[in-house]
């Protein structure tokens, strides 16, 4: 199905995928957008919005739209990097747990329902404390808290995919077990794959900007949302506009991954698949 | 005499479940010789199936292959390598599944599929050139209208006759000895059914294969095979050549089989069925599995029954034949 069919045929798809093709153009073209320095203490702090300083300054002097439009280079970067890396570790992780079963499948899933026991941000902080705050420690925290996400639901897949005739099929024509992994029962996997990654995209958002919050992930004076979010809670009576912004922005990508996951989810689905 | 070429001598393939051993083949054996087709007739859940996958080895968890030898060119298949067992699947023998709407992958072109199942068994690595060509003559062989347009579908444009063609075209792209159709006709419409055996008899003639046809219809494989195999619960319980079970059927439950073919030379009310069930495959009865239902039933039924053999090699195990 072409991508502009899927837009027609779910309204939410599409509403997500403007709004994550926005903000993606945004950490793009941010040094083509953001009046400002992001990080240069050039203003009066607390300067409340003005056409001069469309969402104003923060306590330090610096110009809050700046800051957020370099703010999403951030989220992003994070969000797609560790969901990638959860991907390369639960992907496998799934199949060989689904594939080959047996006490293979018994150790791995029972690793899977371990790790799933933490929520996703107890887990993050846990090894983000270990590891010391920084940038690329939070990816790593985000990466290991998913990866059994994303293990289970391809474990899950390809229980029932292994199962079907043509998998049987193609190792009567004579095929080796890696090869049918890999070849056939992999790609009949994808469907509830790809809906995962895009929820998983929107929680990393999530995750990410929680742990900022928390002074555990990009360190100041890099901009980040959760980062934003944090210094304007100190000044939230004063000087409003710190908070709002980066508020909305944290909601609307994580609303742009979820209807975009939804809308996969039901495009996916054959049930509702118009012929 | 000449050795068969696949000679399966007490085959016992058995699933280890929770409440029990289900011994679904039971100390099947048999012969194909080259160029035979050989039915194997019986009902739902009698081991049919499960005799063919565990000739390819490919018995599902929690099934196991616990004993036998399956005798394929003097070699026993079941002491060969995974390596050397990959081989022999698809290239040596083949086989095609009950249900062509499940048995091609979804995502994948026909052209491709069929390409792979050659690429699998090729030297080196051909061009996919090459392949796509011999493809195409393949299946135009198995009657695909405008295969040059059509290699590049997906195995949902095709009706499910057209897909078991290509199932059956797969089967025979490396040219295999042995192909063993899995009921191959059970889903397809009577039509396609007939057109799908009259294929399978083509084939036969023009590559000289051996068939192996599973079924649970005695019409069925009366139009294509030489011999017939009876099996219940995980027994064979009769073989002889195709006119032999036909005319001089001798166990009891190929009787009532034969009689279960609908038939419009006679006038009947109502099609004949065999009372009672399949017995539980955990707890089969003793002696002859057959003897709750069989209307000729003793009691010494439920010791082992005698096995008979007349010099034509029809064959068959029931306790009524003790003299």
């Amino acid at each position: 199905m072409k991508i502009w069919e899927m837009m027609i045929e779910s309204k939410l798809f599409a509403i997500g995928l403007l709004i994550l093709i926005a903000i993606t153009l945004m950490a793009i073209f941010a040094d083509y957008i953001a009046p400002y320095d992001p990080i240069a203490q050039d203003f009066k702090p607390k300067l409340p919005p003005s056409p001069k300083h469309w969402l104003g300054t923060d306590e330090l002097g610096r110009d809050v739209f700046s800051r957020l439009v370099y703010g999403s280079r951030i989220t992003l970067y994070v969000a797609f990097v560790s969901v990638s890396i959860a991907c390369l570790l639960g992907i496998p992780i799934g199949l060989i747990a689904g594939y080959y079963g047996g006490k293979v499948d018994k150790v791995l899933n029972f690793l899977i329902d371990l790790m799933l026991s933490f929520p996703a941000i107890i887990l993050t902080i846990l090894i983000t404390g270990m590891l010391g705050p920084s940038l690329t420690n939070a990816m790593i925290a985000i990466s290991i808290a998913f990866a059994p996400r994303i293990a289970r639901i391809v474990r899950g897949q390809v229980l029932s995919v292994k199962e079907e005739d043509y998998v049987v099929a193609v190792k009567a024509m004579g095929a080796g077990g890696f090869y049918t992994m890999t070849k056939h029962v992999f790609p009949n996997s994808m469907a509830p794959l790809l809906v995962q990654v895009t929820l998983s995209l929107g929680t990393a958002v999530l995750v990410e900007s929680a742990l900022a919050f928390l002074g555990l992930s990009a360190q100041p004076p890099t901009p980040s949302w959760g980062d934003m979010l944090n210094r304007g809670r100190r000044y939230i009576y004063s000087a409003p506009w710190m908070l709002t912004a980066p508020g909305i922005m944290i909601t609307l990508a994580v609303l742009a991954f979820n209807l975009i996951g939804d809308g996969l989810r039901d495009l996916l689905d054959p049930r509702l698949r118009r012929l | 005499m000449t050795h068969p070429l696949l000679d399966v001598r007490n085959l016992k393939t058995y699933f280890y479940l929770r409440r029990g051993v289900v011994k679904a083949v039971d100390g099947v054996s048999f012969r194909l010789n080259r160029g035979e087709a050989l039915g194997i007739v019986g009902e739902s859940g009698s081991g049919k199936t499960m005799t063919a996958l565990s000739i390819l080895r490919l018995v599902p968890y929690p099934g196991k292959i616990v004993g036998g030898e399956i005798i394929f060119k003097g070699r026993d298949l079941l002491k060969l390598t995974e390596k050397e067992m990959r081989h022999i699947r698809g290239k040596e023998i083949s086989l095609i599944f009950q249900d062509p709407q499940n048995s091609l992958n979804p995502v994948f072109t026909v052209g491709w599929q069929v390409g792979e199942a050659i690429e699998l068994h090729s030297e080196g690595k051909p061009l996919w050139d090459r392949i796509i060509e011999k493809v195409i003559n393949i299946l135009r062989g198995v009657g695909i209208p405008r295969v040059e347009d059509r290699v590049n579908d997906y195995p949902h444009e095709f009706s499910g006759g057209q897909k078991q063609r290509i199932m059956i075209g797969m089967s025979i792209s490396n040219n295999p000895d042995i192909i063993i159709a899995d009921e191959p006709t059970t889903a397809l419409d009577v039509t396609i059914q007939a057109q799908i055996i009259d294929l399978l008899k083509d084939l036969r003639s023009r590559y000289n294969s051996s068939i192996i046809l599973i079924a649970h219809n005695m019409g069925l494989v009366s139009e294509l095979c030489d011999n017939v195999a009876v099996m219940y619960a995980g027994r064979i319980v009769e073989y002889g050549s195709i006119e032999e079970i036909f005319n001089d059927p001798l166990h009891p439950y190929t009787r009532m089989l034969l009689r279960c073919i609908p038939r419009t030379d006679i006038d009947v009310d109502k099609l004949e069925s065999i009372p009672g069930e399949p017995p539980d495959p955990v707890n089969p009865p003793s002696g002859c599995r057959f003897h709750p239902r069989c209307p000729y039933a003793k009691e010494e039924c439920k010791r082992d029954p005698i096995y008979i053999e007349n010099i034509d090699g029809h064959m068959a195990v029931c306790e009524l034949y003790r003299r």
